[in-house]
């Protein structure tokens, strides 16, 4: 009878967006922007430098005034994209000094503290003013402040900026194994094709608004795209361009690149045959043809491309 | 849930203050550079080092005393020369700082004074400086107050030694007189009346009729424990805007107010941990400065609860208008900018240079409920008067100044 007064826990939602709308004097930031991050996955928002991904992390964790509706079920860790500790302090100070800020007593917050470094091969950094600290060793140390006090849900901003592949590695690697041990993990990245090997769901922004959400898989196969075929010509003019153009409008099948001697399109295996048989009809020539599968950089190249 | 982590905030800047030890340094050693300046100064003060350009076209027996006198006290170069060039000698001294003050002592000062009339001396002095009016008037007041002194008692005995032979004259007359006409008898009584007064005269009436007996409302053993509120009250301004502002720049840049906003973290906790080890920074320069003056001989009559109350709400305004800089400015240089160009009107409006009794009526409203001046008042009342005085003033501030600092955390990007 008195169900309604339960705290609402979210079942296997940790976080939950609806309409979210973030201004920036007149204008509009994001635009009415709704998704859901599921329990115990690693959730990345990808898209163009301005489309409003850390606007929208920041909304969620309170940074930025907002309208509509935001919950995040659990507490949280946020883990801003520039280096947040005192480079005066050794690690181990900023460790005590920032779990101290969590609640998180100084015993448990350098015995977690050690655990992580060790995680993220830096245990060695302990004493080390964090000055002296690499690129990616701050970024490490960045984010394990973030977590100290094991948050369920772990928002990071950037958090492969600037760093090198093997950096990148070491991270990707240590988060999948906060996600296989139950954290839920918020990200933006442009690395598309590591978000599309690591992240569960991805999220594209577009101008501040959703372009596509899900799965690659999904997302692809909303889109009615099931293969990009590579065409490498020895001349398409202008009156044969505006012909392929207006098919693949009437078709949809998504130009992703349209030049002189090369044509890149996503399309259904359907499509793909029907297209070949209007190559030939309009006399259309070509030299090379590849086709693989699509990936997140495709569906991102729709983004930009707005088809 | 929300949670006050306010010790733990203050461990940090701490711990932040201590890793930046040029701000320690300037911490300890401002209240004694300060302190001993304002301390020592007036004690020290000498009239030795005036320079004196000193002309005597006179060259009589009175004008050299005065000459001697003059030099008694002052370093003094002297010059017998024409008026013309003395003239042009004092002041192109006077304008290339060989002389601080050029005096020339006019043909005629012996037999002037001689004859009972007021002497001339010209004084050349720098009028492009105009604190230099006040000093002026010092030092004339200094160089003649002897010299005056012992005209005026040459001057009466002179003077008296005439009227003694005129009056004895007159009382002869009286005597004679006495069984004349009612006339004549009332005139020469009123004429021995009269001489009588002047027999009696003290001939500084004449110079200064009325003697002005000054008398301070509050018994103060210490003249120089008055200079100690106005060097505590300036000295918290400029540390505390300064190292406030910059502290918030310094949390800022290093995100530490993004980590504090996206914890379960008081934000008042930030703004009260801070005015904690700001406050313990005003205490430690206060101890110095205390300690000083102990040293250097003032005496103190103080409240300590009262003067701990009016630390603690000293420190915090001044903490928090620092913080309100911080959150304005873009980065440290603006913020340390910021900073001196309120102390500078902070100072002024104080009436630190200037009694604000000078000013206009609208600035002196203004001026009367200045942090800074408030501050002052109170740290007087609790450390040379030993009583307590009313905080709600200062309360206020705190109260309003907690607010704007607590919104500018909440809302600023």
């Amino acid at each position: 009878m008195f169900s309604f007064l339960k705290k609402k826990k979210g079942g296997n939602v940790r976080v939950s967006v609806r309409n979210l709308v973030v201004s920036r004097g007149n204008k509009k930031i994001i635009c009415g922007l709704s998704f859901n991050v599921s329990k115990g996955q690693i959730y990345g928002v990808v898209g163009l430098s301005g489309s409003g991904k850390s606007t929208v992390l920041k909304s969620l964790v309170g940074l930025l005034l907002k309208q509509g509706y935001v919950k995040l079920f659990g507490c949280y860790g946020y883990c801003p994209q520039e280096d947040a500790f005192f480079e005066d302090l050794t690690v181990k100070e900023n460790l005590v000094l920032f779990g101290s800020l969590s609640g998180v007593q100084e015993e448990k917050v350098l015995k977690k503290g050690v655990v992580l470094l060790k995680q993220l091969l830096m245990f060695d950094k302990l004493d080390s003013v964090s000055s002296s600290l690499s690129g990616g060793q701050k970024k490490r140390l960045n984010i394990i402040l973030s977590i100290l006090h094991s948050p369920k849900i772990i928002i990071l901003d950037e958090p492969f900026a600037g760093l090198d592949y093997y950096n990148r590695k070491v991270l990707w690697s240590f988060l999948r194994h906060l996600k296989n041990t139950g954290y839920t993990i918020l990200l933006t990245t442009h690395l598309l094709n590591e978000a599309e090997d690591n992240c569960s769901e991805v999220l594209v922004l577009k101008n501040g608004k959703k372009f596509a959400a899900g799965s690659v898989k999904q997302i692809l196969k909303r889109r009615g795209v099931d293969v990009v075929i590579s065409l490498r010509t020895n001349y398409v003019n202008k009156d044969k361009e505006e012909d392929i153009k207006i098919y693949c409008k009437r078709n949809k099948v998504r130009v992703l690149e349209l030049k002189k001697n090369s044509i890149i399109l996503a399309l259904s295996y359907v499509n793909k045959g029907l297209f070949y048989s209007f190559l030939s009809r309009k006399k259309i020539v070509f030299e090379e043809v590849f086709s693989r599968v699509p990936e997140l950089d495709d569906v991102f190249l729709m983004s930009v491309e707005n088809v | 849930m929300f949670k006050p982590r306010t010790f733990e905030m203050v461990k940090k800047e701490v711990l932040i203050l201590i890793r930046r030890r040029k701000f320690l340094v300037l911490i300890i050693l401002l209240p004694f550079v300060l302190g001993g300046l304002m301390a020592i100064l007036p004690s020290l003060t000498t009239f030795n080092d005036v320079k004196i350009g000193l002309c005597d076209l006179d060259n009589s027996v009175l004008s050299s005393r005065f000459v001697n006198e003059v030099m008694s006290s002052f370093s003094t170069v002297i010059f017998n020369e024409s008026e013309s060039f003395c003239v042009e000698e004092l002041s192109r001294g006077v304008k290339s700082d060989a002389y601080t003050i050029g005096i020339i002592v006019s043909d005629g000062f012996e037999s002037d004074l001689s004859n009972l009339s007021k002497a001339n001396l010209g004084v050349f002095y720098d009028n492009s400086d105009f604190r230099f009016e006040t000093y002026l008037d010092w030092f004339i007041y200094s160089a003649l107050s002897g010299f005056k002194t012992s005209i005026a008692r040459e001057g009466e005995i002179k003077l008296k030694s005439e009227v003694e032979g005129v009056y004895t004259l007159a009382v002869s007359v009286q005597s004679i007189t006495k069984g004349f006409d009612n006339v004549i008898s009332d005139n020469v009584d009123s004429f021995v009346s009269t001489l009588e007064l002047v027999k009696n005269l003290d001939v500084s009436f004449l110079s200064d009729p009325v003697v002005v007996n000054k008398n301070g409302v509050y018994d103060i053993s210490s003249p120089s424990a008055t200079a100690f509120p106005l060097v505590v009250g300036v000295l918290s301004v400029f540390t505390l805007l300064m190292l406030s502002s910059t502290s918030v720049i310094f949390d800022r840049k290093s995100k530490y107010l993004v980590r504090i906003r996206t914890s379960k973290t008081f934000l008042l906790s930030y703004l009260f941990a801070k005015c904690v080890v700001f406050f313990l920074v005003s205490l430690v320069q206060f101890t110095i400065l205390f300690l000083l003056f102990l040293v250097l001989g003032a005496s103190f009559n103080i409240n300590i609860i009262g003067l701990f109350v009016v630390l603690i709400l000293v420190s915090c305004v001044n903490t928090l208008i620092g913080m309100v800089i911080g959150f304005v400015s873009e980065n440290e240089t603006v913020a340390i900018l910021f900073s001196l160009l309120l102390t500078l009107p902070f100072l002024f409006i104080s009436g630190i240079f200037y009694p604000i009794e000078m000013f206009p009526g609208f600035i002196r409203f203004f001026a009367e409920v200045f942090p800074l001046k408030l501050e002052i008042e109170l740290i007087k009342s609790s450390s040379v008067f030993g009583v307590h005085a009313s905080i709600i003033n200062l309360g206020i501030y705190c109260a309003v100044l907690g607010v704007v600092n607590w919104l500018f955390l909440k809302l600023k990007n």
